[in-house]
């Protein structure tokens, strides 16, 4: 027994006399990002769907046009030299910049771009969202888009589509262009190199890919043969750490240099901490809620109406969520081109009430299904206290995100509390979602938000169509403001508020952007 | 004649394995074929993201054999197990099997370090704590032990972290390698350590042994809790025997008699509950692999199940059946060792 206790003294004695380590930092020529990448699935840029890997395609891919680093705002030609279009609007004629070259060392030409695009078309998953509705199929993509020579590129459209909106369609991932040599010469099976893109990438951007380990890191790497000025860090690497106070630890102790999904209570604990910076950056996903219109309790006028005056929006975004959301009724993100910036209701249970009752109800009960996603219920729960002053009793049904979306997918929902982030910066991506119906609004099939919802569009629908349509700049972006104006006077979708991301970062890091969503995620301007 | 009796218990004993081995994995297998039927998460969804049109939503679901019968489905399914092919994982899109091989290393390293640091701690104050049953020593025996089993592992698992690798900074950061060996060392084993052995790169060893430490120490100590507490409990039912007293009336020592009388009868229950802890401990801990970011079966389980990734949660579930079962196995046969009466 002595020696035992004899042992254990010495233990402490020892531990106790120990130096503390001096704080950890990454190397210099490397970003370490914290990050929940469990969302990965692919790294194809025809098939990504989720978060994390649209943002590394962003960094290792160009594309046919792109919003950049530089200027989140201004539409550049990122492989494309100049272009024109015919006077119908149909024709595109493009010019390849010279002297690209893949990371492989293969000059980029136009044919890329052309094999690229139909690539998509011809797999069918993003390519089929994206460039389907400019008239292209798996069958006729070959002859409407071309490659006459190594410098130019042709594309012909089927539909009328506004030129503007054309280039900002081949602004998104979908139209990343791919090295045809090096992914035809990993193709399997005819996949059209499907299987060796999901973890590899043939791009021709600031960084490459190194290495993808699922649930542990993603590896990036400067891309020697980038057109651009080079990235002044050499390699990144995304680790995987999917708790958020780890994330946490992880920044204060300098052994990563940017945590990305940590929550308002980790980010105010931080504000002492004189080695952080907190950046706020406004993302274009939105929070709002779906009114089934199959239930008869919401397809009443004076309940769609009843609801938007029973939350209270300021005290959720200040005091709940401590900024981390900001208000936001139409149904684009500030900052996209032709958002409005109005925000025509606020908190007033009296006048909803007053509302029900001229309609003949004292009460409603409504089920509300909600993704168990950090802010979501948050939010639910403050609507919920605020509605029932109203006399709207929401009965809240908590969820897996996926379940939640399988649910609203399916249309089995009563009101959904959910977000959606826009396809493409252009306003026709949200439109076409929230106030246009492809089929009857009862459809199973999903086709939009508003079908979703049983929505019935047919007055918002043609102007939408319209919009698409007009090739006036100015009077198109005109158009959405009144489309948006529409939406939110009564609709089956109240939208609520914007997302603001905090991104906390070592104070010596400076460069990451985070814009509106996955397509401006740039790390090649970082420095540390 | 006797040898012949001994040759067809063996037989007789083997078939009932067997028996058990396959009953158990058809109700295994159908069990979580039949929840992963029930969840509601749409697979499809989540390959081909929630705004597909709904062509390519149906070309995936017949890609994925999702538009046959259920039990077309199963048999299917059962039908490939038999060739030990669990089918290909919804998200990564590699076999299931691969996968596992992949994560299964990373959980069967911390486990094991972990189960070593359960027994050879938890034994022995196991028995201090019984035989100095009443006296301050015994109850500083079961103070020490108390946190493991009445603390959430994964509170403990914050905890250590802010105070070790936080304030004190002598434990490593969570993960499973440091950022400067992020997968530099070729895997042979799967076995981190071991590798870096076999590549004998002794940076990348010690660093893999420094990210082991904590979690191992964390995981170890709520092993060592349990351990040391069922310990305790068989010795103090063993000490109030009247072969105690008859020991300790031909004036054997203590130690002697702890250690040649008493031990030796409690070895049998002490192995099934080490046994137990250890399979419980290769299931991987989820909440302890998520706080340490430990890429093992846990989160894979766990992403899995959000993921909808139904063949990958099937295979995970044979594969810790197959443990269970296995650990099962080996706690039999060490039996035989231990007590001679099961020998026949």
């Amino acid at each position: 027994m002595k020696t035992i206790i004899r042992a254990l003294g010495l233990a402490v004695a020892l531990s106790v006399s120990m130096p503390l380590t001096s704080m950890a930092a990454t190397p210099p020529n490397v970003l370490v990002v914290a990050k929940n990448i469990s969302d990965m699935v692919t790294l194809d840029p025809a098939s990504t769907t989720e978060l994390s890997s649209y943002e590394v395609s962003t960094n290792v891919y160009q594309r046919v046009f792109r919003y950049d680093a530089d200027d989140l705002k201004k539409l550049v030609g990122d492989v494309i030299e100049n272009w024109s279009v015919s006077p119908d609007g149909k024709d595109f004629t493009m010019t390849i910049r010279s002297g690209l070259k893949f990371a492989s060392g293969n000059p980029l030409t136009a044919q890329d771009v052309a094999w690229s695009l139909q690539r998509a078309v011809e797999i069918g998953r993003l390519g089929a969202n994206f460039f389907g509705p400019l008239g292209w199929t798996p069958e006729n993509v070959k002859t409407l888009v071309s490659a006459p020579n190594p410098t130019t590129l042709n594309l012909k459209i089927t539909n009328d589509y506004a030129p503007s909106l054309v280039l900002n369609i081949l602004a998104t991932n979908v139209a990343s262009v791919l090295d045809s040599k090096t992914v035809l010469a990993n193709e399997k099976d005819g996949d059209l190199g499907q299987e060796w893109l999901r973890t590899n990438s043939a791009g021709s951007g600031p960084f490459k890919v190194r290495g993808w380990t699922q649930n542990e890191n993603i590896m990036l790497e400067r891309n020697p043969t980038y057109s651009g000025p080079a990235p002044a860090i050499e390699r990144i690497v995304i680790r995987h750490v999917p708790e958020s106070n780890a994330q946490r630890l992880l920044l204060e102790r300098g052994d990563v240099d940017i945590a990305r999904d940590l929550t308002p209570d980790q980010v105010s604990a931080l504000a002492s901490n004189k080695q952080i910076r907190v950046d706020n950056w406004a993302r274009g996903d939105q929070y709002y809620l779906g009114l089934n219109q199959r239930d008869p309790v919401l397809a009443n006028p004076a309940v769609r109406q009843a609801v938007r005056w029973a939350i209270d929006y300021q005290g959720i975004a200040d005091t709940l969520l401590k900024g981390r959301v900001k208000v936001r009724q139409s149904f684009l993100p500030a900052e996209f081109p032709g958002a409005i910036d109005e925000v025509p209701y606020k908190f007033d249970p009296e006048r909803a009430r007053s509302i029900l009752k001229e309609a003949g109800l004292d009460e409603v009960a409504i089920k509300l299904d909600v993704p168990s996603q950090f802010p979501l219920p948050e939010i639910a729960q403050a609507m919920q206290a605020t509605m029932a002053k109203a006399g709207i009793q929401l009965q809240i049904q908590q969820a897996e995100a996926r379940q939640v979306i399988t649910r609203y997918r399916a249309g089995q929902h009563n009101m959904v509390l959910i977000y959606w982030s826009p396809d493409y910066f252009d306003p026709h991506g949200n439109a076409t979602q929230f106030a246009r119906n492809a089929d009857k609004p009862d459809a199973k099939a999903y086709t939009s938000v508003a079908s979703r919802n049983g929505w019935n569009t047919k007055e918002t629908a043609p102007l939408v169509d319209a919009a698409r349509a007009e090739k006036d700049e100015s009077k198109r972006i005109a158009m959405y403001a009144d489309l948006q104006r529409k939406v939110m006077a009564d609709s089956a979708m109240v939208f609520a508020f914007q997302t603001m991301e905090p991104i906390a970062q070592r104070s010596n890091v400076k460069g990451f952007i985070d814009g509106p969503n996955g397509d401006t995620v740039f790390y090649r301007l970082v420095t540390k | 004649m006797s040898a012949y009796l001994h040759r067809r218990q063996i037989l007789q004993r083997l078939v009932g394995v067997f028996g058990t081995l396959i009953l158990t994995f058809i109700g295994l297998t159908a069990t979580t074929f039949a929840i992963g039927r029930f969840v509601p998460v749409d697979p499809v969804a989540v390959i081909v993201g929630d705004r597909a049109s709904p062509e390519a939503y149906q070309k995936v679901r017949a890609e994925l054999g999702l538009d046959k019968p259920v039990l077309t489905q199963y048999a299917n399914y059962l039908g490939k197990l038999v060739t030990l092919d669990l089918g290909q994982s919804l998200v990564t899109r590699s076999p299931v099997s691969q996968d596992l091989a992949k994560v299964f290393p990373a959980t069967f390293e911390l486990a094991s370090l972990a189960m070593i640091i359960g027994v050879m701690g938890g034994i022995p104050l196991g028995v201090l704590a019984a035989q100095h049953k009443g006296d301050w020593v015994g109850a500083v025996c079961r103070v020490v032990a108390l946190p493991g089993y009445s603390t959430p592992i994964f509170w403990l698992g914050m905890m250590a972290l802010v105070v070790f690798y936080v304030n004190l900074g002598w434990a490593s950061e969570p993960g499973r390698a440091g950022i400067a060996f992020q997968g530099s060392v070729p895997v042979v084993t799967g076995l981190l350590t071991l590798d870096a052995a076999i590549a004998r790169d002794w940076a990348a060893l010690s660093d893999a042994l420094f990210h082991l430490a904590l979690p191992s120490i964390v995981l170890g100590y709520a092993s060592l809790a349990y351990i040391s507490r069922m310990t305790r409990s068989l010795m103090l039912d063993q000490l109030g025997q009247e072969f105690v007293l008859a020991a300790r009336a031909k004036g054997a020592s203590e130690s002697r008699v702890i250690w040649r009388h008493v031990f030796p009868n409690i070895l049998v229950p002490l192995v099934t509950v080490v046994a137990l802890a250890y399979a419980q401990l290769l299931e991987g801990a989820v909440l302890t692999e998520t706080v340490f970011s430990w890429p093992g079966l846990g989160q894979y389980m766990t992403t899995s199940l959000f993921n909808g990734d139904l063949n990958s949660v099937l295979g995970a579930t044979v594969l810790i059946g197959a443990i269970f079962i296995s650990v099962n196995l080996l706690s039999d046969i060490l039996y035989r060792f231990l007590d001679p009466r099961t020998r026949v």
